[in-house]
């Protein structure tokens, strides 16, 4: 299990669903992903995408992506990273994995001052092949942190 | 109701006054490529990699032969920095750091355009029929200066400390101990970018952290005192994006802006390489200056200076002169309501002997009111070009124009 900290204010936090790993606000617990035997000897990346649902916002972001027995961040960057490689599927087998996105909605235009919804979304791929997504969507809360925490299997 | 019906339909029905130069089209409010060639497309391709580039400037010829309507545009700066996370996404500290570099400001917005059409006389002239395309580019050579620079340089540095304590976070949470001294180290190579403002910054934040944290090692039992750290920072951030978030466009610039643009038209007359001849070139200069009179950070106020140079080299079957186009107008914005003043005159190079003079103008005052977010109310009133130049009227004309617009493709995907 991830460590939930004792936030002073935070009730953010959505119930999550069985087996989606991203949580919004805080962290979450670690889930269980499976990596195909078939994709052991492959290269496991991931890639994120953000898109706002609502017109008239722009945003600000920040992502980091971090892997158990690696002392330093795998990526840590305004951009959203798109299909970093985090190891092959054996090296990372029984590794916590966690990415962290802090999306700051800036208006441009909206009519009325109620941030955008923000849609989440992490692919993992071996090699060039996708082998799960995962989504979630957040309210207008601003700015809001995505977390996703796995736990390679 | 009735009366606002009977006026819209009166100032639909003198639109076709209103056929000669406005400025808003001497202002160059599409790409250069498109205005000089007279074409407005509503398909255009904008590649983000230099292979898209490649595959598109393909697509438009077809068996050799350059295919109409076809329409790119691009900006070769972000095939380095792709636009990535469906163009919205914005870096707060590049939008504070395009200030006053010129040659940054024009790698940024340097942007390429190109578009193809059939030739009709009023691009093209007397000279013979065919392909013809448009090649152009664009590029601010000022950019004016941030408005809420203070807050938003807060908010930069706020990020940065978050960032810090969230890369912490992220080592402790998947089980990693921190030595933090070493950490921070690591954290600071990894965001110095060789840009001296931005890497001070960093050395800032690193410093700050090292001093904010007071412990050599973090460990998971330490993970709730570091919450607490980034839950203060975080708050904090919170609260000046609801401050910046108040105004409807709050990354907006104001002082001076200058936009330099050139474009080429030319055809390929019956289609045959052989027999390609340029049929105009224009230069556009585009200085403003903007004043954000602002006094309730809720209000939209804006008042807004623009000049604009053009200059127009005809091929002599098209016109037997070259035109030289100024311009200058004020519009004062405030909320919904805009309303301006304008004046363009123009100079024929070379006076025709069936023209009158050399000069000719236009003068005239627009209003724009939003009603909502589908439907703009516009009217303009003024005296029109007084005849010197085979596409205008003879004798000054009054004119007034009127119009309402419905913005459903905006509705359409608002809610697709």
């Amino acid at each position: 299990m991830a460590k939930k900290a004792k936030s002073k204010s935070k009730a953010k936090s959505k119930n999550l669903e069985a087996t989606n790993p991203i949580s919004v606000g805080d962290d979450g617990p670690f889930v269980d992903f499976k990596i195909p035997e078939e994709n052991l000897q492959d290269d496991i990346k991931i890639s994120i995408e953000i898109e706002l649902l609502d017109e008239g916002w722009k945003f600000d972001s920040d992502h980091i992506v971090t892997i158990q027995g690696n002392p330093e961040d795998l990526y840590n960057d305004d951009t959203a990273p798109e299909e970093l490689s985090i190891g092959s599927g054996e090296e990372i087998i029984g590794k916590k994995f966690r990415t962290f996105s802090r999306i700051r909605r800036i208006r441009d235009g909206a009519p009325d001052n109620i941030p955008s919804r923000v849609k989440f979304k992490i692919i993992f791929l071996a090699g060039d092949k996708q082998i799960d997504a995962f989504t979630k969507t957040c309210d207008e809360t601003n700015p809001e942190n995505f977390i996703t925490n796995i736990k390679f299997k | 109701m009735k009366k606002i019906f009977a006026l819209v339909i009166f100032f639909c029905g003198v639109k076709s006054f209103c056929q000669d130069p406005k400025f808003e089209t001497l202002k160059l409010t599409s790409a250069p490529a498109y205005t000089v060639l007279g074409v407005d497309p509503q398909n255009i391709q904008r590649p983000t990699t230099p292979t898209d580039f490649i595959a598109g400037a393909q697509s438009a010829i077809v068996n050799g032969k350059l295919q109409p309507n076809f329409a790119i545009e691009a900006t070769p700066y972000y095939w380095k920095h792709p636009k990535t996370d469906s163009g919205k996404r914005v870096s707060l500290y590049q939008f504070i750091k395009d200030d006053n570099n010129v040659l940054n400001n024009i790698a940024k917005s340097f942007t390429f355009s190109f578009a193809t059409s059939e030739s009709d006389t009023l691009t093209f002239g007397d000279l013979e029929q065919g392909t013809g395309f448009g090649i152009g580019f664009r590029c601010n050579l000022f950019n004016g200066n941030v408005s809420r620079k203070t807050l938003i340089s807060s908010m930069i540095q706020n990020k940065l400390i978050d960032n810090l304590y969230q890369s912490l976070m992220g080592q402790l949470q998947v089980g990693n101990d921190v030595t933090v001294k070493n950490a921070i180290d690591k954290w600071r190579e990894t965001k110095k970018n060789a840009d001296p403002d931005h890497d001070a910054l960093v050395d800032f934040v690193a410093d700050f952290g090292r001093k904010d944290l007071g412990k050599a090692i973090l460990k998971e039992s330490d993970i709730d005192f570091l919450q607490q750290k980034i839950d203060a920072i975080e708050d904090e951030e919170s609260k000046f994006l609801a401050t910046l978030n108040q105004v409807v466009f709050p990354l907006t610039r104001e002082g001076f802006m200058l936009e330099f643009a050139v474009a080429n038209a030319t055809i390929i007359q019956n289609n045959e390489t052989k027999n390609i001849r340029s049929a105009k070139t224009a230069i556009w200069l585009t200085p403003s200056y903007r004043i954000n009179t602002r006094k309730d950070p809720t209000v939209v106020d804006f008042l807004d200076f623009m000049a604009v140079l053009r200059m127009t080299f005809n091929n002599s079957k098209v016109d037997v002169t070259d035109y030289f186009d100024i311009g200058a107008k004020v519009q004062y914005t405030h909320n919904r309501f805009s309303l301006s003043g304008e004046y363009i005159a123009r100079m024929l190079t070379e006076k025709p002997n069936t023209v009158e003079s050399k000069w000719t103008n236009r003068l005239d005052v627009s209003f724009d009111y939003k009603i909502n977010d589908l439907i703009t109310f516009k009217a303009t009133f003024g005296r029109n070009f007084d005849g010197n130049s085979v596409h205008y009227a003879d004798t000054p004309k009054i004119f007034a124009v009127g119009g309402v617009n419905f913005g459903f493709g905006e509705f359409l995907k608002k809610n697709n």
